[in-house]
């Protein structure tokens, strides 16, 4: 039998690359036959070959300056003989992992029998076939009520069902270098020099053995150098090495010699996890921690519990206020707790750092499962109503996409999120309204496609009526905030098909506002529970259709 | 005509078919992919 071929398409950045091989190379530890390659820029990925190699069949480079010619038209053919050249390999199955516009026209271009993800069709119109796809499109590009880590989105995109953690084969952990990657592609996401060098300062006293590997790229040498010029670390500056610009390999092999690994999000944050180095991440400004934590077990990852954060990447922010909510102090002590014991222990972290510098971190704990990857809040706090929902959705996306019943737990709430969650109730039933309006007039509009020209004014009255429904689920959005992530997918489902028949797109419509109506009677159940403890009133029971 | 202006003036044209409700050719789909490859090497 011939061997299936697979394409994933993969234009982002090296940390998205990463992910991508994380996710990969879990399907192929369920299907070693299936050959696997990964086409993405050459800027990113030829960085990465050593690693890339080791799960990718093959790995395509594209480098868009390898295009150019003199006119356009020259230009085009040269991409069009590229194109040409990625069919030729004659691949039974393309999934676009990179939701950007390139990616989406490359996917319908190569035009494999099947493909996933993001496509943008001879009308220039997205298409999105596979549900997970959606779910990212809808959801994951436009807020913060995603639960689930890009990794394992990539995972349930690619089909894979359980997850083969890597092996620890590192036999020098116990040397004592520490690597720091202190920058990041935005200033909101990034500490500035002082708070750094306050970390290396106190681990340095700490651990006077240690010695400091401070990476990053040409445009982190200003920072990189006023963090090794700091006064408090003059006595130190023969333990701290910057490593500026260094190849990626280079800083892989750090990495797999250190015993801890201190960061930003960022690409080298994913390049710790493929070493299994314990980590301890910093997320400020527009990062979602439940999105970018290095996937490996026991990553601690810090997050201000400032009511702005996370912010957006367009955000203008001068105050930084989420920087100071992570203190440094806090990250020492984390950062100690990891080299002695791979764990954190949250009784001995509050004894020796004090509520008040505790008080305004999150400190999160991963823990990786067949599902998916877990975040254990160490300080048991109670959850606002955003954590809240993320839960219920986790709940909801494995029951909807994976038909999985993961086991559910209540979250312990105040009394002023229970009013949240009770305000938002109210919203499930109206939406809930809403969504049965729209199975009624998609299924009246069908029945009258059916019955021919005779009603073609009963049929325009429908489709109007649809285009009502849409419109309402908008205004729904906008005074029930945490619904937004089930009216963007049903948003998305009722559009994005390949389709140009009415009937199709009306049955498109008609199962996707089924699907809403049965998603908000699950979340209406989920909140009822939830608040009940709290004696909160809410205004009726939703009604099964 | 400079590159610069030989791409708009194809995007132009592929702008006019789609408000006219055509569909566009493979060709057409080449010069927007090359228009979103060029954008996005100066986002990444």
């Amino acid at each position: 039998m011939k061997s299936q071929k697979m394409l994933i398409i993969q234009l982002l950045r090296l940390g998205d690359l990463i992910q991508t091989l994380k996710a990969a190379r879990q399907l192929k530890a369920e299907n070693p036959s299936l050959s696997i390659s990964i086409l993405a820029r050459a800027r990113f990925a030829k960085p990465l070959a050593f690693l890339l190699e080791t799960v990718f069949d093959e790995v395509i480079y594209l480098e868009t300056k390898d295009f150019i010619r003199e006119s356009v038209e020259q230009t085009r053919e040269e991409l069009h003989n590229f194109i040409n050249s990625i069919k030729e390999k004659d691949y039974s199955v393309t999934v676009n992992l990179s939701f950007n516009k390139s990616s989406g026209y490359l996917n319908h271009l190569i035009g494999t029998q099947w493909n996933t993800g993001v496509s943008r069709d001879n009308k220039n119109k997205i298409t999105i076939q596979d549900k997970w796809s959606r779910f990212v499109y809808s959801t994951v590009m436009r807020g913060n009520q995603n639960p689930f880590n890009l990794v394992d989105l990539f995972r349930y995109i690619l089909g894979c069902k359980h997850n083969y953690l890597l092996e620890n084969l590192n036999s020098e952990r116990k040397s004592s270098k520490i690597v720091i990657h202190p920058f990041a592609s935005d200033k909101k996401k990034h500490w500035g020099a002082s708070r750094w060098a306050e970390v290396i300062y106190k681990l340095s006293k700490q651990y006077p053995e240690a010695h400091f590997h401070i990476v990053g790229g040409n445009a982190d040498r200003e920072l990189g150098n006023q963090i090794l010029n700091s006064p408090s670390l003059t006595n130190s500056k023969d333990n701290i090495s910057l490593e500026i610009n260094k190849d990626i390999a280079h800083v892989y092999e750090i990495l797999t010699k250190s015993m801890l690994f201190i960061g930003h999000d960022s690409m080298v944050s994913h390049l710790a996890s493929e070493t299994l180095t314990p980590s301890v991440i910093l997320s400020l400004g527009p990062v979602r921690y439940q999105e970018t934590t290095p996937y490996q077990n026991n990553v601690v990852n810090l997050v201000p519990k400032t009511k702005c954060f996370p912010c957006t990447v367009q955000t203008d922010c001068s105050l930084f206020s989420c920087h100071a909510h992570i203190p440094h102090q806090v990250v020492s002590a984390v950062a100690s707790q990891l080299i002695q014991s791979q764990k954190i222990d949250s009784k001995e972290l509050q004894k020796v750092v004090t509520p008040f510098h505790l008080s305004t971190v999150n400190i999160y704990q991963s823990e990786i499962f067949d599902e998916n990857i877990e975040y254990h809040n160490l300080l048991n706090e109670h959850q606002d109503a955003t954590q809240v929902f993320q839960h219920y959705y986790k709940i909801l996306w494995h029951l909807y996409f994976n038909d999985v019943d993961i086991e559910i737990t209540y979250p312990t709430i105040t009394n002023e999120v229970a009013k949240e969650l009770a305000h938002h109730l109210e919203g499930t039933q109206y939406l809930f309204e809403v969504y049965n309006f729209g199975t009624k007039y998609a299924n009246q509009a069908i029945q009258n496609l059916r019955a021919g020209n005779d009603n073609h004014s009963a049929l325009t009255d429908n489709i109007n009526k649809l285009n009502d429904v849409s419109e309402l689920t908008k205004v729904t959005a906008s005074n029930y905030p945490l619904l937004q992530s089930i009216i963007d997918l049903i948003h998305v489902n009722t559009n994005s098909g390949d389709n140009t028949e009415l009937k199709t797109i009306l049955e498109e419509q008609l199962v996707g506002y089924h699907d809403g109506v049965h998603l908000l009677t699950a979340l209406h159940s989920l909140i009822k529970k939830t608040i009940t403890p709290h004696h909160m009133t809410h205004s009726s029971e939703v009604k099964e259709i | 005509m400079s590159f610069g202006q030989e791409l708009q003036s194809k995007l132009n044209n592929i702008e006019d078919q789609l408000n006219s409700n055509g569909e566009l050719s493979e060709k057409d789909l080449e010069i927007l992919l090359l228009t979103a490859l060029i954008e996005e090497e100066g986002e990444l």
